[in-house]
């Protein structure tokens, strides 16, 4: 029904005996959500009519080839010596889809025109490709214009593409607000682990050789073990016991990626629910069993916040950044269609690949 | 006068004079055995019996104008970041004039120490053409040119002919160690006032980056290194700083007007030893395998004797471009003074540093290219130098690489060790013999300069050819042999210091009757294969003045374990050692020959670099040849179509070379460490 219709139901109503409805027809709140609705209605029925109009007009497509997952499935296996995961290559290919959309929107906002370096570089190559190479700088930038090199040359479109996601993360906000110190507690609460420092370990450990002892060594261990607690044997008095060990019998004040690193990761996990004061084990490492007696831990700290503010205003920064940089993707994103083929063969190439991998 | 101010006169002075000995005579804890020459907090760890630091010594960044033009433009601090864990950023294959740095590289293991040792020849010219403020008008000078660009001629990429204009080109360098010309000429500018610019950025770099404070995480040493190269043979030398007193500004082959060590010497003695309270500095010669023979010339006099072994107690015996302990070519089945069998172990074909030069025939090799073969003629030579031995080296590894990546020696991750021009895949397939290099591992009480520096001095050091095995080494009259104990004694360190000494130093006085015996002890890196063996080499010089070597097995075996790998996989074969100790006599001992031991530490086979690389490239280096050959085709011909070589370029052909047709390749290597030696000297005979 339309506004014709509301007045003339409120006069019809006015007409008619009940005062209710003469006082509706008076109230300033009818009127006042009846012309928000009719507003309401006007701003929907235009924001089709301009959707109607984007979807009129013809979407770009962006096609990756299953020939260029897999030039990127080889150029990987090249870098790293071993064929990447499917998440990895998958996370390579929306990376270089990326690239081609900002590639685009670069070109289409004109940062390939009065840009210096897009021209040094088409200048070095111009001369590559042209006839006579000692044509002065603006005849080379010509030439290779001529030739399409602005967009052939992957050089070229890497730093478009820089420059396209610099210009994206740097959209101003006009509500951006320095973070107080409520968002500050805030963040560093939901990121606690970021900037925590490490728990640190003392420990004295005893060694008992596999290679010298074989297959007595763990037998070995429990019953030295046993012998340890029985005499009440601390640390400072246990160089009487095992076997020598290079690597020394004390580590003070050691992460546990320093000792997983000296001793290897089962060692640090079989470590984490021993209680300090007391011999336990026996544990295994890279090299034989171990007795450890923990004399120290220092639990992982997260400081105050005032000794980190800076450090913590950074990373909240950081993460609007990429927040803001996000937000441009997608929406850059949504201005094209992107197709990704992924043929049978490609997937099948994953699967063997990660089987005969080492 | 009066007596009570006479006996308050006696008593004052007598504390004057005692005060000093008071420290020692309250405390029951002596100080280091080292002395200190810097403030800073003293370490929480400290080990009496010294613990194992790994480091590298040999390292260029973009300071090095080698490895800027191969558009390497990571600087010091990036490389000291990168020793300390973080990653650092290398240029892609294909990048020209610095453009992109898309690889990147990062270590697993953090080192314990490093040492950025740029080329000082040219730290003037890197200054004004890399480092001065862009506009000044120098760096439009066609030298600058050159190096920015990396071309001779404009528009032709060609950074090895910029390489060798700056490094040899008669125009440029007239004396082949002056400074570059006409740059330097030019009105205005002052190239050895800009090089002190640059020598200050090294130097802050260091200071950034030494861990001062209680935790002694890293340490920084400030270097260079004095290039000197006479026609190819390579006599570099990196100088080694004991703190941050150093000299003004580099010692370069431009300031002892050519390639000539002993000067180097003396202008260090004179600036930094004897010229500055507080300096000190020691020099580590490049590793000699592409020497020309040149990097151990018998010393002129005993003073040069004496100068050779006071600065340089520590020498390179593996680094990026190969190995220099000894070398044997399986193929002939002869060596350069040796028949070890192991002495094919990353090795070039050429004698010098030009590598496109046609190979070296053994028979004609320099002796004194190899380590081993120094040390004995060292033996010999004594007598000549007032019994001093010129050539007492402590053995140490590095890289020498250019990609401000210092300790990067996991073969697993190679990815070449300048820039563009050893950039994966093709590139540095080419460069099939080199290799990631090796580490430096000293024994020290504490990761400080001074402690480190102290154990560089006295050798207690060796060297590994990149994984982290734990070695020690022990030499003296007293170990007892028989069902060696001291491999089972809580307190066989202690025991071993005691009763003899460690790695590097001099066997005690000889006992009447007595043959000395070895303590070996090592533990295997845990991120590598097991241990196979511990060997014994042992060197000595007879009563005619002939030299002579043998090598021994002295724990573990090659045959008891299985070892090898799986060709599919590359993983190793299950087998082989943890750790191996051992005590051992030498029962051939002779009291009246001078000789030298150190122990080889072998691991069990691993899948060299380059045949991970090969096998992801699609060539299998353990097919079949045929069919080897097959695959070599097809890559050669893939990388020729995506224009990474150039038509008739075949550098996948090196994928197929293995222990069959080849003098020294391998398909698989044994990982190793060497301990610097323990020497005997017979007491002279009134």
């Amino acid at each position: 029904m339309d506004v014709a219709d509301l007045v003339h139901t409120g006069r019809h109503a006015m007409k008619a005996p009940p005062r209710v409805l003469a006082r509706l027809g008076r109230a300033p709140l009818l009127h006042f959500c009846v012309i928000g609705g009719l507003l309401y209605l006007a701003d929907a029925a235009w924001q089709q009519q301009e959707v109607d109009a984007a979807a009129s007009a013809p979407v770009e497509r962006i096609v990756f080839s299953a020939r260029q997952v897999e030039q990127l499935r080889q150029d990987m296996t090249m870098q790293y010596g071993f064929p990447p995961s499917p998440e990895d290559l998958q996370a390579a290919v929306d990376a270089a889809v990326d690239d081609e959309v900002l590639y685009r929107q670069a070109l289409a906002i004109g940062l390939d025109r009065d840009n210096e370096s897009v021209r040094q570089r088409l200048i070095q190559i111009g001369g590559f490709v042209a006839e006579d190479p000692d044509m002065d700088e603006e005849a080379l930038y010509q030439a290779a214009l001529g030739l399409g090199l602005h967009h052939s040359d992957l050089v070229v479109r890497r730093q478009l593409a820089t420059t396209m996601r610099l210009v994206a993360e740097n959209v101003p906000l006009a509500d951006e607000v320095p973070p107080d110190q409520a968002a500050l507690q805030a963040y560093l609460e939901q990121h606690a682990e970021a900037f925590t420092t490490p728990a640190r370990v003392s420990l004295t450990h005893v060694y008992l050789s596999a290679d010298e002892r074989g297959a007595a060594a763990e037998a070995d261990a429990r019953r030295l073990l046993g012998e340890l607690r029985d005499r009440h044997v601390t640390p400072d008095r246990s160089d009487a016991f095992g076997d020598p060990f290079l690597l020394g019998y004390r580590f003070q004040r050691q992460t546990h990626d320093a000792i997983g690193q000296m001793l290897g990761g089962s060692f640090v996990q079989s470590m984490a629910g021993m209680a300090p004061g007391e011999w336990a084990g026996p544990v295994r490492s890279a090299y034989g069993w171990h007795l450890i007696w923990i004399e120290a831990v220092e639990p992982a700290e997260l400081p105050p916040l005032a000794q980190i503010e800076g450090p913590l205003r950074a990373a909240i920064l950081a993460e609007r950044r990429e927040q803001r940089m996000q937000d441009s993707m997608e929406q850059m994103r949504a201005e094209y269609l992107i197709e990704i083929e992924t043929t049978q063969s490609a997937a099948d190439h994953m699967q063997a690949g990660e089987a005969a991998g080492g | 006068m009066n007596l009570a101010v006479v006996a308050r006169r006696v008593v004052l002075w007598g504390v004057v004079l005692l005060c000093p000995a008071a420290p020692v005579l309250a405390s029951d804890n002596p100080g280091p055995p080292f002395e200190r020459t810097e403030a800073r907090e003293a370490c929480r760890s400290y080990e009496r019996l010294r613990q194992p630091f790994f480091g590298e010594t040999h390292l260029h960044t973009s300071f090095s104008f080698d490895a800027y033009v191969y558009s390497v433009r990571s600087d010091p601090n990036a490389a000291y970041a990168f020793a300390k864990g973080a990653p650092v950023k290398l240029p892609a294959a294909s990048a020209k004039g610095g453009r992109p740095q898309t690889r990147t590289a990062q270590l697993a293991r953090p080192l314990d120490f490093a040492a950025v040792t740029d080329h000082a020849e040219l730290f003037g010219e890197m200054q004004l053409c890399t480092r001065s403020t862009r506009g000044t008008p120098i760096r439009s000078a066609f030298e600058c040119r050159q190096m920015i660009t990396g071309q001779i001629v404009p528009g032709k990429f060609n950074p090895d002919a910029v390489v060798l204009e700056w490094a040899l080109n008669p125009l440029l360098r007239p004396n082949k160690a002056g400074p570059l010309q006409p740059l330097c000429s030019r009105p205005g500018v002052d190239c050895e006032r800009s090089a002190v610019s640059i020598w200050q950025a090294i130097q802050d770099a260091a200071e950034a980056h030494y861990d001062r404070s209680s935790d002694c995480r890293f340490t920084t040493f400030v270097g260079y290194e004095y290039t000197a190269q006479p026609g190819y043979a390579n006599m570099h030398r990196n100088v080694i700083f004991r703190n941050d007193k150093v000299i003004a500004s580099p010692i370069s082959n431009v300031t002892t007007n050519g390639p000539h060590p002993t000067l180097l010497w003396e202008k260090l003695r004179q600036n930094c030893l004897e010229g500055m309270a507080g300096c000190d500095v020691l020099t580590i010669p490049h590793n000699a395998n592409v020497s020309g023979g040149l990097m151990f010339p018998d010393p002129a006099n005993a003073a040069e004797a004496r100068e050779r072994a006071f600065f340089e107690p520590l020498t390179e015996i593996i680094q990026h471009k190969g190995a220099s302990e000894c070398r044997w070519d399986r193929l002939s089945g002869t060596g350069v003074q040796t028949t070890d069998e192991q002495c094919t172990f990353e090795q070039l074909l050429t004698d010098k540093l030009n590598t496109s030069a046609p190979a070296v025939p053994i028979d004609e090799f320099p002796t004194r290219n190899f380590v081993r073969n120094v040390l004995k003629d060292g033996l010999a030579l004594a007598p000549e130098y007032e019994g001093t031995n010129p050539f007492k080296y402590g053995l140490i590894g590095s890289t020498d690489s250019h990609n401000a990546d210092p300790g990067n020696t996991v073969e697993s991750s190679f990815q070449g060790h300048g820039g563009t021009e050893d950039a994966p895949v093709a590139p540095l397939v080419d460069h099939i013999r080199t290799s990631p290099g090796g580490l430096a591992v000293v024994w020290a009480e504490e990761n400080s300069r001074d402690s480190i520096f102290a154990a560089m001095r006295r050798k207690e050091a060796y060297g590994t050819s990149g994984t982290r095995p734990v070695v020690r080494f022990f030499g003296g009259w007293d170990y007892q042999v028989e069902g060696r104990p001291l491999c089972r004694q809580r307190d066989q360190i202690e025991v071993a210091y005691a009763q003899g000494v460690p790695m590097g130093a001099d066997l005690p006085p000889l006992k009447k009757n007595a043959k000395p015996r070895f303590l070996v002890s090592a533990m295997r890196d845990p991120d590598s294969a097991s241990l196979q063996r511990i060997q014994m080499i042992k060197g000595w010089v007879d009563a005619k003045g002939q030299t002579h070597e043998r090598v021994m097995d002295i724990a573990g075996s090659p045959t008891a374990r299985p070892s090898g790998v799986d060709t599919r996989t590359c993983k190793p074969l299950p087998g082989g050692f943890n750790g191996l100790c051992t005590v051992w006599e030498d029962s051939s001992f002779d009291p009246t020959q001078p000789a030298f031991y150190y122990a080889r530490v072998l691991e069990n086979p691993t899948c060299r670099w380059s045949t991970l690389q090969c096998k992801s490239a699609g060539v299998d280096p353990f097919a079949k040849p045929k069919l080897c050959q097959q695959q070599a085709r097809a890559a050669n011909a893939k990388a020729q179509a995506r224009g990474e070589i150039a038509a008739g370029e075949t550098p996948f052909d090196n994928c197929c070379l293995t222990e069959n047709n080849d003098p020294f390749m391998e398909r698989t290597i044994q990982e190793r460490a060497w301990t610097s030696p323990i020497w005997y000297t017979p007491v002279a005979t009134p």
